[in-house]
């Protein structure tokens, strides 16, 4: 006996529930890539489910949903920053401090006396206050998984400009975090 | 710039000198001056296992790297924390049943 086939109606219910399942994943990238603009990001997520939606019969697509989902949102991203032609300045790493907070904790447990403290927000929001050029590599290598060479190729620059701005990146974020868990960052 | 970062006479990436072969003060040098490129595993594999047997048994560089470990793992854990996406869920659904 031939197994039945599902209806458009059930492919069409099956993939709303696939997609809309991974929605705060999506969200959350959507908001560290647009630097925490929600309007920004809604879009970015409408466009992204919209896509996967054409797309969802086609046989090429992984079947990794949340990871075929997260790729169409940072490949929509990345497209729309390149049309705006805002692609972010070369940096030189010199510009700012770019000492390790690990020097500032003498003996101190670094997960007791600083990452304990903070609370997802206060991760993410530090994120998104970082300015485009550190933010984007930052958020693609870490919370996408993204290579190096990767990222050279999403955003568009060498991959020795993505090493020193994640460099960058990472310091300035470190330090932002050191700053809330003590108390003495700057008020959302 | 300060002493552990890039940049400041730490060997080039995929340096050919051989392992153990290098003193100690730039052994230190160039594990602090790569450590995200080595935890995220960028570094060649000649460079990627010399850090590694150092920072092992490397009483200064082993607590740095394992604060940035873990400043890398909290971003990784928290950095993806969403809003309330229930209005939005909404106008999908919506938008998902006109679209057939």
């Amino acid at each position: 006996m031939f197994p039945m086939m599902a209806s458009s109606e059930e492919k069409r219910e099956a993939f709303r529930r696939e997609a809309l399942l991974h929605l705060e994943d999506l969200h959350g990238l959507g908001l560290r890539l647009t630097g925490g603009d929600v309007s920004a990001t809604e879009e970015l997520v409408r466009e992204t489910i919209l896509r996967a939606h054409e797309a969802r019969d086609d046989d090429r697509r992984s079947t990794n949903v949340r990871a075929w989902l997260m790729t169409i949102l940072r490949n929509t991203f990345v497209g729309e920053v390149r049309t705006r032609g805002s692609r972010p300045d070369p940096m030189d790493r010199d510009e700012v401090g770019e000492r390790s907070i690990f020097h500032e904790l003498a003996d101190a447990d670094p997960e007791d006396v600083l990452f304990d403290r903070l609370v997802d927000r206060e991760v993410a929001g530090a994120i998104e206050e970082l300015e485009d050029s550190l933010r984007i590599p930052l958020v693609l290598a870490d919370l996408e998984g993204l290579s190096y060479q990767e990222i050279a190729e999403t955003v568009g620059v060498p991959a020795d400009t993505v090493t020193s701005r994640l460099f960058r990146a990472r310091r300035t974020l470190q330090r932002k975090l050191y700053d809330a868990a003590r108390g003495t960052g700057q008020p959302r | 710039m300060s002493a552990d970062d890039r940049g400041s006479g730490v060997p080039p990436k995929g340096s050919t000198e051989e392992a153990g072969g290098l003193p100690r003060e730039m052994e230190c040098r160039e594990a602090l001056g790569y450590v995200y490129e080595y935890l995220d595993g960028e570094l060649d594999p000649d460079t990627q296992e010399r850090i590694h047997r150092h920072v092992e048994i490397c009483q200064r560089c082993y607590p740095y790297y394992d604060f940035e470990r873990i400043f890398l793992d909290t971003v990784r854990d928290r950095g993806l924390a969403s809003g309330d996406v229930e209005r939005l869920r909404d106008r999908l659904e919506g938008l998902l049943e006109r679209a057939g």
